[in-house]
C-alpha cells in the first residue's frame, strides 16, 4: 500500500465568488458551501465565518475540527460516509490543505464542545489557533432530535472539508510526503534487528457525543481491529465526540495523529513500526474485558516487543487503558501510556480514576483542572454565553470586563491525548 | 448470559421514568430510585451490594462528563440472590457468604475515590437548573449504551 500525501500550505483564507487557491490563500465561495450543506434536508440554515491566526477572535462552542482532504486517485477521502461502495483508504494520491480547517460550532446537548482563541494566552494552549478556520454555524430543523442533530453537524463538516480538499487539485504548489505500508512478513524482513512496536489506538464508543466512526460505521458495533496508519490519514476515522474539549480527539487529530507521525519518524531507525490496533472503549465491564482480550491478542499476533497506547476520554475509559496495559506487560510487551491528568486545581491529587502497577511508563499531556484567565476578544464566532455551559467553564466564567476564567480542558485540544499538545509534566 | 437479577440504582428521574417502562422488563428487573441521594450515596449503595456478591455490569463513571459537572448517577448491577438475603440483615460471614467480585470491588472503590476527590478539589461545581434536563439525558446515555451492549450479548 502506497500513499502520496500532497500538502498545500494554506496561509490565509478569504470569501470570494469562487473556490480556488491563490498564493497560499484559500478563496471560499460561501454560496457553494451553503448549497452543499443544504442538501441535507434536516438543516434549516447554515452560515459561514472565517478566523485566522493572530486575530482577536474567539470561536465557541466548537464541535469538530476537520482538515480539508480529497483523493485524486484511489477512492475517496472519508470513505463509508456518503456512498454505498467504498475502497480501502490509504492508497493513491491525497490532497491535504494543511494550515486550514473546517470547524463546526453550535450547542447540541447541555455543556460540551470548547473554545478556540486565535490570539492571546489561550492561543498558546492549542494547535488549532495556528489554523485558518472556515467556521460553520448550523441551525437544524425543529423536528431533528439530539442524535440526528449530532449526525447532521458531523456529516456537514466532513462534506465541506472533502469538497474544499478537491479545490487543491488545481494547485501545483504542494509538498509531497510518501508513505508505504508493507505486509507483516516484509516488515519483519526489512528491519530484523529493531524492536517491533505496535500502537494501540483507543477510541470512544459510548453513545451520543461519545462516539467514533470507522469507515462510517459506529465503533460501538465493532471489535478491536488491525488498521493501517495510511487509512487514518485518508479519513477512515471520524470523530463523533463532543464532550471534554481539551482531550477529545477531533477528526483533525485523527488525520494528523501525532503518535503515528512520530512512529514514522523513528521507523527503520530506532524501531520497527509494525501495526495499529484500534480499540473501541465500551461501557460494560464485559465489553471492556472482551476488547482487552482481542486487543492484546492482536498485538501479540503482530509480534510486538513494545506498545504505545493513546487514551481517549476520562472516567470509565481509564479502566480500559489500565487493563490493556497490565495484560500487555504481563505478556512481556513493554507498554507506554499517554493520558492527561485530572489532578485538581492545585495539581496535587491522584490524577487518574484507575491504575495498575504495570503502568510504569506514562506520558502526561497536562492537568486538565488547571485554571487560566483569558482576555476579552474583539469578536466571538458562535455564542460567548455558551462558555458557561462548556466543559471547563461555569456560570462565573465571564468576568465583568469581558475576560474569561476557564479550566484548560475547556480549550479545544489543550491536552490532546495523541500528544499533539504543548502541555506535559516534569518531575520536580 | 443473565444469571441473577439486574437492578439499576439511580437518582436520575429520567432514568427512573424510562427504565421502569415495561419494554425493559426483560432486562432490568428493578429500578431503585433515590431522588434525594447524592451520586456518592448511589455509588456507596452499589458498593455495599458488591461486597455481598453483586457484580457491576456497567462501569459507573461517565466517559467524559466529570462528577463535579453533573449531580446524576446511575449504576447497573447483577444481584446475587444469597447476597440480597444477607443484605436484609442476616449476619454475613461463614459458609454460604458470596465471594465479592474482585473487578467490581476495584472499579467501585476507585470510582468512589475519584468522585469524592473531584467534588472536593475542583474550582467549581456546576449544576444548575438551566441544563438540568440535559444532565439527566447525558447520565441516561451511559446507561443506554450499556443496556444496548448487554442486549447484544
Amino acid at each position: 500500500m502506497k500513499l502520496e500525501l500532497r500538502k498545500i500550505a494554506i496561509k490565509d483564507v478569504c470569501f470570494d465568488k469562487e473556490c480556488k487557491i491563490v498564493d497560499g490563500c484559500l478563496h471560499v465561495d460561501p454560496a457553494k458551501l451553503e448549497d452543499l450543506v443544504l442538501e441535507d434536508s434536516r438543516v434549516k440554515s447554515v452560515s459561514f465565518d472565517l478566523a485566522r491566526p493572530g486575530e482577536s477572535v474567539r470561536i465557541v462552542p466548537v464541535k469538530d475540527v476537520i482538515e480539508p482532504r480529497a483523493k485524486l486517485e484511489g477512492g475517496e477521502a472519508f470513505p463509508g460516509l456518503f456512498r454505498e461502495d467504498m475502497q480501502e483508504a490509504g492508497e493513491g494520491i491525497t490532497y491535504a490543505l494543511s494550515g486550514c480547517a473546517v470547524t463546526t460550532t453550535g450547542p447540541i446537548v447541555g455543556f460540551q464542545e470548547g473554545v478556540i482563541d486565535m490570539s492571546g494566552p489561550g492561543a498558546e494552549y492549542t494547535v488549532y489557533s495556528q489554523l485558518n478556520h472556515v467556521v460553520m454555524v448550523i441551525e437544524k430543523q425543529d423536528y431533528v432530535d439530539q442524535h440526528d442533530h449530532e449526525a447532521v453537524v458531523r456529516l456537514a463538516g466532513i462534506k465541506v472539508a472533502r469538497f474544499l480538499g478537491t479545490v487543491g487539485f488545481d494547485c501545483e504548489d504542494y509538498e509531497s510526503e510518501f508513505y508505504e505500508w508493507k505486509n507483516i512478513g516484509e516488515k519483519y524482513a526489512e528491519y530484523p534487528d529493531l524492536p517491533k512496536v505496535v500502537y494501540v489506538y483507543n477510541c470512544m464508543a459510548q453513545g451520543l457525543l461519545h462516539d467514533t466512526y470507522f469507515y462510517g460505521r459506529d465503533a460501538k458495533v465493532m471489535v478491536p481491529t488491525m488498521i493501517t496508519p495510511l487509512e487514518v490519514m485518508d479519513g477512515a476515522l471520524i470523530s463523533g465526540n463532543c464532550v471534554s474539549p481539551g482531550s477529545k480527539t477531533t477528526t483533525y487529530m485523527h488525520q494528523n495523529n501525532a503518535v503515528i507521525k512520530e512512529l514514522f519518524k523513528v521507523h527503520g531507525k530506532e524501531i520497527n513500526f509494525v501495526g495499529i490496533v484500534l480499540n473501541p472503549l465500551m461501557t460494560t465491564l464485559k465489553e471492556k474485558f472482551r476488547d482487552r482480550m482481542l486487543t492484546v491478542r492482536q498485538v501479540k499476533m503482530l509480534g510486538a516487543d513494545g506498545a504505545i497506547i493513546s487514551q481517549e476520554g476520562f472516567g470509565n475509559p481509564t479502566t480500559d487503558l489500565m487493563i490493556v496495559c497490565q495484560e500487555l506487560e504481563q505478556n512481556g510487551i513493554k507498554t507506554v501510556l499517554i493520558s492527561n491528568e485530572d489532578a485538581g486545581v492545585d495539581g496535587m491529587s491522584e490524577p487518574l480514576p484507575d491504575s495498575v502497577q504495570e503502568a510504569n511508563a506514562i506520558v502526561s499531556t497536562g492537568n486538565s483542572n488547571a485554571t487560566v484567565m483569558l482576555p476579552a476578544m474583539e469578536k466571538t464566532i458562535g455564542n460567548l454565553k455558551d462558555v458557561e455551559r462548556v466543559c471547563g467553564g461555569n456560570v462565573n466564567s465571564i468576568q465583568e470586563d469581558g475576560r474569561l476564567l476557564l479550566e484548560i480542558h475547556g480549550i479545544m485540544g489543550s491536552h490532546n491525548l495523541q500528544g499533539n499538545t504543548k502541555l506535559g509534566a516534569v518531575t520536580i | 448470559m443473565k444469571n441473577g437479577k439486574y437492578i439499576v440504582i439511580t437518582n436520575n428521574p429520567l432514568v427512573n421514568e424510562v427504565y421502569t417502562d415495561k419494554n425493559y422488563a426483560n432486562l432490568i428487573d428493578e429500578v431503585r430510585f433515590r431522588r434525594e441521594k447524592s451520586q456518592t450515596d448511589i455509588l456507596k449503595e452499589a458498593r455495599d451490594l458488591i461486597y455481598l456478591g453483586a457484580k457491576l455490569l456497567i462501569h459507573p463513571m461517565m466517559g467524559r462528563v466529570k462528577p463535579h459537572e453533573t449531580p446524576y448517577k446511575s449504576v447497573m448491577l447483577e444481584l446475587s440472590a444469597r447476597g440480597e438475603e444477607l443484605g436484609k440483615g442476616e449476619a454475613a460471614g461463614g459458609e454460604g457468604t458470596p465471594q465479592a467480585d474482585y473487578e467490581s470491588v476495584i472499579v467501585i472503590e476507585d470510582s468512589i475515590a475519584m468522585t469524592e476527590k473531584l467534588l472536593n478539589n475542583s474550582a467549581y461545581i456546576k449544576y444548575y437548573d438551566e441544563i438540568d434536563a440535559d444532565l439527566q439525558f447525558l447520565d441516561k446515555l451511559l446507561l443506554d449504551s450499556g443496556v444496548e451492549e448487554l442486549a447484544r450479548g
